[in-house]
């Protein structure tokens, strides 16, 4: 049986901002300066 | 004279009265019991809906997106490299463009396993971590990228790649632990009873599987009760294995014709030849309703008797043994 997620301890709201800055921060990152660096 | 026709339109009356109460007497109670179990046909009508709109939105998260939008740069980036004669560049954009693909179709996968193995509770087999992988996948890709792309040293691109990989397991979360299905309460056959439930469920997994073949939303609506009450009965069972034995017919005979009727029609329905059998299929839908409801309710009733024994027991235990 799958356990649900939801009993983390830091709300969603706040995993996900988290979540998506440092996916910008870094696979973003990374793929725009390998453009730039050309 | 006159006495008799007041006195026999009176005995009319209330020939009339006795019979009109005895009409609602018998009839009230079913037409209540009719409006309770349409309204009940109806909650469970928007339950599956629901769950079919939460799970088709579990296999496809908008989030995912982003796995596929954020590498887009490097098309350019190997395309400009390409042009430019950098043959370095060429190799390293391409090669992380094909890893961030690569991830994020791992990633897919994983959230499509994961929905089918919120289905599947009983079954015990091991699953390849997928979504676990596919993030793994994109942080290499990542640290790639930020060392062969962008020039970055070696430490700050793994430094990038654990960046992703943490915000991978934020945004999607790893692959869940699984719990085992069948709750240990002492039963001296416990592997028996997991055996008996994974068969039966996936007997009605590939109920639900041909069921979604029949475009009759009527008899879709009937089966799909029926799948969720046979998962009814399994986590009944499971919670309390002891019932094992009093669902064996159900497990054994009812679930199995009633796979092999839905097939059966499924089949027919292909070739253009279930018009005769519609009548036929929809009466046997209805009677397994029934019989499945039934099976339900008496393993409902039974743990109600189990729970009366226990309380009956402590209560001549307490009176018997108690403090004076």
């Amino acid at each position: 049986m799958a356990v649900s997620q939801e009993n983390r301890t830091m709300p969603k709201w706040l995993r996900t901002l988290i979540g998506l800055s440092l996916l910008f921060a870094t696979v973003g990152v990374a793929t725009w300066q390998a453009l730039l660096a050309l | 004279m006159g006495k008799r026709p007041q006195q026999s339109a009176s005995g009319v009356l209330e020939s009339l009265a006795r019979e009109g109460v005895n009409f609602a007497v018998r009839w009230l109670p079913r037409g209540v019991a009719e409006v309770e179990k349409q309204a009940q046909l109806a909650a469970q009508g928007l339950r599956d809906y629901r769950r079919r709109r939460q799970e088709a939105a579990a296999r496809t998260p908008r989030k995912a997106r982003l796995l596929w939008l954020l590498p887009l740069p490097l098309i350019p980036a190997t395309v400009i490299a390409l042009a430019s004669g950098q043959f370095t560049a060429f190799v390293a954009n391409g090669c992380a463009y094909a890893l961030f693909v690569a991830g994020a179709l791992l990633t897919r996968q994983g959230f499509h396993q994961e929905v089918n193995q919120q289905r599947q509770q009983f079954q015990t087999a091991i699953r390849f971590p997928l979504k676990t992988l596919g993030g793994m996948v994109i942080a290499l890709a990542t640290a790639f990228t930020a060392w062969a792309g962008a020039n970055h040293d070696l430490p700050i691109a793994l430094a990038f790649g654990v960046g992703a990989f943490a915000a991978f397991v934020l945004l999607y979360g790893l692959e869940p632990r699984r719990m085992p299905g069948v709750i240990d309460s002492g039963h001296s056959n416990l592997e028996r009873v997991t055996e008996a439930l994974q068969q039966a469920e996936q007997k009605i997994l590939s109920i639900e599987q041909a069921s979604s073949h029949i475009t009759q939303p009527e008899l879709n609506q009937r089966l799909n009760r029926i799948n969720a009450l046979a998962r009814d009965i399994l986590a009944e069972i499971a919670r309390d294995p002891g019932d094992l034995r009093r669902a064996r017919k159900f497990l054994n005979t009812y679930l199995d014709g009633a796979q092999r009727v839905v097939a059966g029609y499924v089949k027919a329905h292909r070739n253009g030849q279930s018009h005769s059998l519609e009548d036929s299929f929809r009466r046997i839908l209805a009677t397994i309703e029934e019989v499945f409801g039934q099976q339900y309710q008496r393993l409902l009733e039974n743990d109600l008797h189990d729970l009366d024994v226990q309380m009956e027991v402590l209560e001549t235990q307490l009176k018997r043994e108690g403090l004076d």
